[in-house]
């Protein structure tokens, strides 16, 4: 058999396929509704793993997207019932409504635009984003390098995330920049 | 107006309260107004969802690396903005090109949809479903994930576990080294020989007992593939899943321990606590509970209830099993017990030392006094019977007067268990060691003849090593109201060659300076004696004192009647100056100083010693009062 005569291909490749275009999207649902990074990253991994169990039984027609959000959050429900974290995180009915909310919400591609305002912060602001996100450096470490208080970097994060809200709502709704944003 | 700023208001308070969450810094009360906040308004969770959505962008964004992605726009930035950049980078990557940093990131993107594929492709082999796939593709996928994450840096992913412990540890040449304090992210351990503990950020202890090969996964999840694996859960880490091979177990608050055999059968022991076991043809999980265990044989199979030991972890559960309480609900005094078994023998002082070196709750402990039958059976039932201890060392002893056993607390001894097999104990057997008998209680048995009782033993017995001891915690409210206990004074008497002076112990949690304590001992009255802290002026007075109450105690700091004045001059609180007496060297040197009877582990003798005003005490001490 030629190469071009195989099957398009087998289920495995065309999950993976799949997961690895979409990962993005279900992680981002994970993370809005569980904010922490590491309960995120576990439940991404449950997903996924659950996903793959279930990978026969899923229907094309309902879209890969939709059905692995169903499973995530019945992962996130398990999460939260199990762990029962008292006072850190949200209730399980109260995250279900937010889960009901985002389902909601028209698609939009939000990844696009925060990585275009990402573009237009200033050089300082991106770098106290990366030593946040990308070397999860503690704002108590990152204080000390810069000899200010840890509340002054939590404020700092908190202007940038805002300045980055306002400039995605406004990419989307089609209009201006960053510049236009106070910070 | 007044309305709309309300609103303003509230939404800002979202925010700020949507930000504290995303930063982990939200506090219980916190939460709770949050809740209240987003549970009856729609639109303020969309204001909340904006704010976690960016959030959870954010760290996708930076997780792939395509945050990273923007940096060229750094390029036209200021000067200033860059060198500070640029610094961070060479701290950690030592290189100062930052298209090398950049093209890491390429790989990492790269790197992290092979871990995602590779994630898949084990997926596929853990749920059995990788007939189809053939042995070869998954090396590939091992060599490309390998290959790319020698590439990517490793920062990019989070951390989730401290390496807190290490004891003896030879990492695998294969895998990567960890320094006690390090923060690691997920990643493989391969722990050759020794012991290494891991705090996960949830909270989760897990001790691995080389050879082992262990991969951290998350906060609450780690794959052990082969190796002994102890853990303690605390509340935040129930559902800590701890996958083998064979199963996977799943903690529901808990501690326990795990043996996984290279790529075959696993063992779970349940020290305390529930844990699930789930086999991967058995979707509903097995439950195990305390003191009970199951071996799973090979993933196709089911598990089978097994006996429970501990004798699997040779010692290691012992650093995650907290004391065993005896709560007043079941009989109990509300104590709590810990049974300490370590590798070789253990002389009974060193072991009243160490007791009294332990903590729960804060306090320290004492080697165990036995009140009572219903005593006596929890500790048997509960520590020593599933123990590997052939003797266990228990707070009693007659080295005060022989035959008059007391307890290390001064407690009287109103119960006894002695043995009778194969004699009559106590025996003082008198062959035991040149100290001329056997002067310290231990729990010994002799299976099918002596169930678990007591024996009296010399301290240094060539013929029975001890190398286990029991310590018992007080419970804490009870030790906060009452700090200090007053043993029975002792008379030097005249007869035997003393100065017919009385001595008397005093055991004390308080930390006070000693010129408190000196002041206290002189309320102290005994008859019309008036007491003071002691003045053990010559070497038979501080022989007596030794001999006759601190062996007996145990506890091995003790003050003593013994200070400099401003002339720097050491003298006693009777005046008189030190005469003739060898001295231990000082910790430090130092100013003011005040004297005490210390008990010098290294070699194993009680000396003089000094130490500054300033150090306070910072568990038990003792201090000596003397009525003349």
């Amino acid at each position: 058999m030629r190469s071009d005569e195989r099957p398009s291909s087998r289920p495995q490749d065309e999950f993976a396929r799949l997961f690895i275009q979409n990962q993005g999207r279900v992680y981002g649902y994970i993370a809005t509704l569980l904010p922490n990074r590491s309960d995120a990253e576990e439940i991404l991994q449950r997903t996924s793993l659950v996903m793959w169990q279930k990978w026969d039984q899923f229907d094309p027609k309902y879209g890969f997207v939709p059905w692995a959000r169903g499973i995530a959050l019945n992962e996130i429900r398990n999460f939260l019932r199990r762990s029962e974290r008292k006072n850190v995180h949200l209730s399980d009915s109260l995250v279900s409504v937010l889960a009901s909310d985002v389902e909601k919400e028209p698609a939009d591609d939000r990844l696009t635009a925060l990585q275009g305002c990402l573009g237009k912060l200033e050089d300082q602001q991106k770098v106290l984003l990366e030593q946040c996100y990308l070397e999860s450096l503690g704002a108590k470490e990152i204080a000390g390098t810069l000899g200010v208080s840890v509340d002054a970097i939590y404020m700092r994060i908190h202007r940038i995330r805002r300045v980055l809200e306002q400039c995605i709502e406004k990419q989307l709704g089609g209009l201006g920049s960053i510049g236009d944003v106070e910070g | 107006m007044t309305d709309n700023r309300a609103n303003e208001r509230i939404e800002e308070e979202v925010r700020h309260l949507a930000d504290r969450q995303c930063d982990n810094t939200i506090t219980g009360e916190e939460l709770g107004r949050l809740e209240q906040l987003l549970s009856d308004s729609p639109e303020l969770r969309k204001q909340y969802l904006n704010c976690v959505r960016l959030n959870a962008d954010l760290m996708w964004l930076y997780r792939t690396g395509d945050g990273a992605a923007n940096l060229p726009a750094l390029e036209n930035s200021s000067d200033g903005a860059k060198n500070w950049l640029l610094s961070e980078r060479q701290e950690i990557s030592g290189e100062s090109e930052k298209t090398v940093w950049r093209l890491q990131y390429r790989f990492l993107k790269f790197g992290l949809a092979l871990t995602t594929l590779f994630l898949v492709a084990l997926t596929g082999v853990w749920i059995g479903r990788s007939a189809s796939m053939s042995e070869r593709s998954q090396r590939d996928d091992e060599s490309k994930l390998k290959s790319s994450s020698d590439e990517a840096p490793s920062k990019a992913l989070p951390f989730i576990a401290t390496l807190m412990r290490a004891s003896n540890v030879v990492w695998s040449e294969t895998g990567e080294a960890v320094d006690v304090g390090d923060r690691v992210s997920p990643g493989e351990i391969w722990l050759e020989s020794g012991d290494a503990e891991w705090l996960f950020d949830s909270g989760a202890k897990l001790v691995l007992s080389g050879p082992s090969r262990m991969n951290l996964q998350s906060s609450l999840a780690a794959h052990l593939e082969s190796g002994a694996i102890v853990a303690h859960m605390p509340e935040s880490a129930i559902g800590f899943k701890l996958s083998t091979t064979a199963a996977d177990f799943i903690d529901q608050g808990t501690e326990f321990g795990v043996v996984a055999e290279h790529g075959g059968p696993a063992e779970v022991h349940v020290f305390r606590g529930q844990v699930d076991v789930r086999t991967k043809n058995n979707v509903n999980a097995i439950e195990v509970f305390t003191k009970e265990a199951m071996r799973i044989e090979s993933a196709a199979g089911a598990g089978k209830t097994i006996a429970f030991s501990k004798v699997p972890f040779g010692g290691l559960e012992q650093r995650v099993t907290s004391p065993v309480h005896w709560a007043v609900d079941e009989g109990g005094n509300d104590h709590f017990y810990e049974l300490v078994v370590l590798k070789k023998p253990i002389t009974w002082h060193e072991a009243a030392v160490d007791a009294m070196g332990r903590h729960h709750s804060g306090l320290p402990g004492h080697l165990v006094t036995v009140n009572s039958q219903s005593e006596d059976q929890f500790l048997v039932q509960t520590l020593i019977r599933e123990s590997s201890a052939r003797g266990v060392w228990i707070g009693l002893t007659d080295v005060l007067r022989e035959s008059d056993f007391r307890w290390i607390t001064g407690e009287p001894m109103e119960y006894a268990n002695w043995a009778t097999y194969p004699e009559q104990q106590p025996d003082n057997y008198l062959e035991a060691d040149w100290h001329g008998g056997e002067d310290y209680g231990m729990y010994t048995t002799f299976p099918g003849k002596q169930p678990w009782a007591w024996n009296d033993l010399s301290v240094d017995s060539m013929h029975e090593k001890v190398s286990a001891y029991i310590v018992e915690y007080e419970p804490p409210i009870d030790a906060l109201k009452d700090r200090s206990m007053v043993l029975e004074p002792i008379c030097w008497e005249t007869s035997d060659g003393g100065n017919g002076h009385h001595y008397q112990l005093v055991l004390s949690l308080e930390s006070v300076d000693w010129e408190t304590i000196r002041r206290r001992a002189r309320n102290f009255s005994l008859g019309d004696s008036m007491g003071y802290l002691a003045c053990l002026e010559t070497e038979e007075e501080r022989d007596f004192v030794v001999q006759q109450i601190l062996r007996v105690s145990g506890i091995p700091e003790n003050m003593i009647g013994l200070s400099s004045g401003p002339d720097s001059k050491l003298k006693w609180v009777t005046g008189k100056p030190l005469e003739g007496i060898e001295f231990g060297k000082p910790f430090l040197p130092t100013g003011q100083v005040y004297g005490l009877m210390f008990w010098d582990y290294k070699t194993g003798r009680w000396d003089m010693q000094t130490r500054s005003v300033e150090a306070l005490p910072t568990g038990w001490f003792g201090y000596l009062v003397e009525y003349p």
